[in-house]
């Protein structure tokens, strides 16, 4: 049988990443297919220091903070991707002009980046419970080992506190939490002298499990705490899909084969298609392969197979996480100037179990702000300029954003179809429907109630809810779930797509139920289990 | 975005309303490398002011006095007003400008003092907001 490539994996992002370097590992011949967009180099604008400190002495800050197009600076209402900063603007390049998507009620944000949204992502790094993962449909048994190959792959620090069986379940090797910053250890001393009450209501807090490294790993630094985790990806302390890519790149068995959008599969008796389109010149080509694995990311895999299936599947389903922003005035910290060394990330996790059962949790990550810097925020109030600036100085220490994330379960609201677009390079687009019928609506918003009056409790003010619009969340899942038949558009429980021999979806499609926690993680995990099955077919 | 040139007369009188807007924004005389970024962030973002924008920015030049009612008025009747986009542009520029950082990052003060500081930003901007809907109305 002669192929052009043993694996073909589709997408660089962490589920793609992760699956390769499993197959490499293995021994086995590889390519990766990926438009893999790069960013504006900032870093050589980027001084050595931390951002309270380039922000009194550098006079050419505006460069990396506001980009030298300005591209940062976002006039219009808050929605997804708002908050990218110069040096991520890129994640969202071409999106629009490669991957249309149609929607009136889902707002999500794709990626076409080298290392896809991971490029962006906030680096919690937690597990699923087997109670989460068996209604995922997943081996509790094969990912327990899997978050533990992926955790000694990217280096985690956590805590051992009260999250810690929520966030890091089994995992070993972790390492030393990080610090928190002065008003989030305020808000734990609240918390600790209220524990036993808030505990018995289902409420925990503690340190957040993050892929950003506290002690030096794998040849990767700690963090500085030099709240720059925004701009920049110095020393590579938080982990991000390309650093395992760099290192693929380097071995004989892996070929990167960039500038390609995959179009579609087909197969035959021996071997796999995959139509790609080179997105500079339009011309399409096909790439023979053996296996294929599909790790393009959940709306990205929709589109593929949509494609490869248009007689027999014309709907995909869909989950993805209700998501709102709660600001909150930690009032304690009024007057007093946010910890000169922190990161930028979420500086701690709360859980809300309410049946103290581990079922349908809601998780809060909590921020507090400084680098993503004041104009921002200004913007927002119903006021002047001027006033804005001199209420949000004195305010900004004492703010709290509190990312509110609720879990998803399938329904008939949430779909995925495809419509032709003549004017798309790939005369398509993805149309999205997804709207929470009346139940989970009602839970949503009552649980939400429940969170502020929680953070009311611990001194900490709830101002108002921010929805981003469904899809703000940017974890999706489900749209070509596990099943046990032969089901065109669904997985089997080995993650083989069905009706095909040899196409594996190694991204979060098959997942039946999306906790509510930070999903990054298991992707990584389910796609390591991806590559292994996959293995295991030959 | 594509970056453009401007005519020359042009770049003065943006510059001339940089220095105008900046110290209405920041109390105080502004930077000149805070004026160059203002020129270049027009050469590259756009700026469509209706007529009533600029009638009132015109307005503005002439009468600094009443440029923190029109944008406290305009930020309660139409916050996305391009007037806004120039003076929030503006802002974002001084943000980073590090003359002025202590204004834009917190500084250690006694509690009380920090609640007497936002009484007084709080009841100005109400103020403000609520003679600039008047003026917005009668303009």
């Amino acid at each position: 049988m002669s192929v052009d490539y043993e694996y073909v994996v589709i997408g660089s992002g962490p589920s793609g990443t992760m699956a390769a370097q499993t197959l490499i590992d293995a021994g086995r011949h590889v390519a990766m297919v990926d438009v893999g967009i790069l960013g504006r180099d900032y870093e050589a604008t980027l001084p050595q220091g931390s951002y309270e400190e380039l922000r009194r002495t550098d006079p050419n800050q505006y460069r990396y903070l506001l980009g030298d197009q300005f591209e940062s600076v976002d006039w219009d209402d808050i929605k997804v991707g708002a908050q990218l900063t110069p040096a991520r603007k890129h994640l969202a390049r071409e999106v629009e002009r490669l991957i249309p998507m149609i929607s009136q009620t889902f707002f999500p944000m794709e990626s076409m980046a080298y290392g896809g949204l991971g490029s962006g992502w906030g680096l919690g790094a937690y597990v699923y419970s087997d109670q989460e993962l068996a209604r995922a449909g997943l081996s509790s048994a094969a990912m327990r080992s899997a978050y533990q190959v992926v955790c000694d792959r990217v280096g985690i620090s956590a805590g051992q506190d009260d999250v810690s069986r929520y966030v890091i379940g089994h995992l070993a090797n972790t390492l030393p939490p990080l610090q928190m910053d002065n008003s989030t250890q305020q808000l734990y001393k609240t918390y600790q002298a209220k524990r036993r009450s808030l505990n018995k209501r289902g409420i925990y807090f503690g340190n957040p499990a993050m892929a950003l490294l506290s002690t030096p790993f794998n040849n990767r630094k700690a963090t500085r705490y030099d709240d720059m985790d925004f701009y920049t990806d110095r020393d590579r302390a938080g982990y991000r899909p390309w650093i395992t890519l760099n290192v693929l790149r380097e071995h004989p068995n892996f070929t990167y084969l960039g500038g390609l959008l995959a179009l579609r599969f087909y197969e035959d008796e021996t071997s796999t298609f995959v139509e790609v389109l080179n997105v500079h010149t339009n011309q399409s080509r096909t790439i023979k392969c053996r296996v294929l694995i599909l790790a393009a990311g959940v709306l990205g895999s929709a589109r593929i197979v949509l494609r490869s299936f248009k007689k027999d599947v014309r709907q995909l389903s869909l989950l993805c996480n209700p998501y709102s922003y709660l600001p909150c005035l930690h009032l304690r910290m009024l007057g007093t100037p946010l910890s000169a060394q922190k990161t930028s990330m979420a500086q701690a996790f709360m859980i809300y179990d309410e049946k103290n059962a581990g079922n349908d949790i809601v998780s809060m990550a909590i921020y507090t702000y400084r680098s993503l810097m004041l104009y921002k925020i200004i913007k927002e109030a119903p006021l002047d300029f001027s006033d804005g600036l001199g209420i949000f100085s004195i305010l900004q220490s004492a703010l709290m954003i509190v990312g509110i994330h609720h879990p998803d379960a399938p329904s008939p609201k949430k779909y995925l179809r495809l419509m032709e677009k003549a004017d798309s390079p790939t005369g398509d687009a993805l149309f999205a429907h997804y709207e929470l019928d009346g139940t989970e609506a009602k839970q949503v918003a009552q649980k939400e109630r429940t969170v502020r009056s929680i953070f009311a409790g611990l001194g900490c003010y709830p101002l108002r809810s921010v929805r981003p619009g469904f899809g703000g969340s940017i974890h999706y899942a489900g749209s070509l779930p596990f099943h046990s038949s032969e089901l065109a558009g669904t997985t089997s429980s080995n993650g083989r797509l069905h009706k095909t021999r040899s196409v594996f979806v190694a991204d979060g499609s098959g997942f039946n139920y999306l906790p509510a926690k930070g999903v990054t993680l298991t992707l990584m995990a389910n796609a390591h289990v991806t590559a292994l099955n996959a293995l295991a077919h030959e | 975005m594509t970056k453009q040139t401007l005519p020359q007369d042009m770049e003065k009188e943006l510059a001339v309303e940089a220095r105008v807007l900046g110290s209405y924004l920041i109390g105080e005389r502004i930077d000149e490398r805070a004026v160059a970024l203002y020129v270049k962030a027009h050469r590259t973002i756009p700026f469509v002011l209706d007529e009533k924008d600029q009638r009132l920015l015109n307005l503005l030049l002439k009468h600094p006095f009443l440029l923190g009612s029109v944008d406290g008025g305009l930020a309660l009747v139409k916050r996305r007003s391009h007037l806004r986009k120039k003076l929030y542009y503006l802002l974002a520029i001084l943000e980073t400008i590090p003359r002025y950082s202590k204004k834009f990052l917190s500084q250690k003060r006694p509690f009380w003092a920090a609640v007497l500081n936002l009484a007084f930003f709080g009841i100005r901007g109400v103020m403000r907001a609520l003679t600039g809907c008047m003026l917005y109305i009668l303009i």
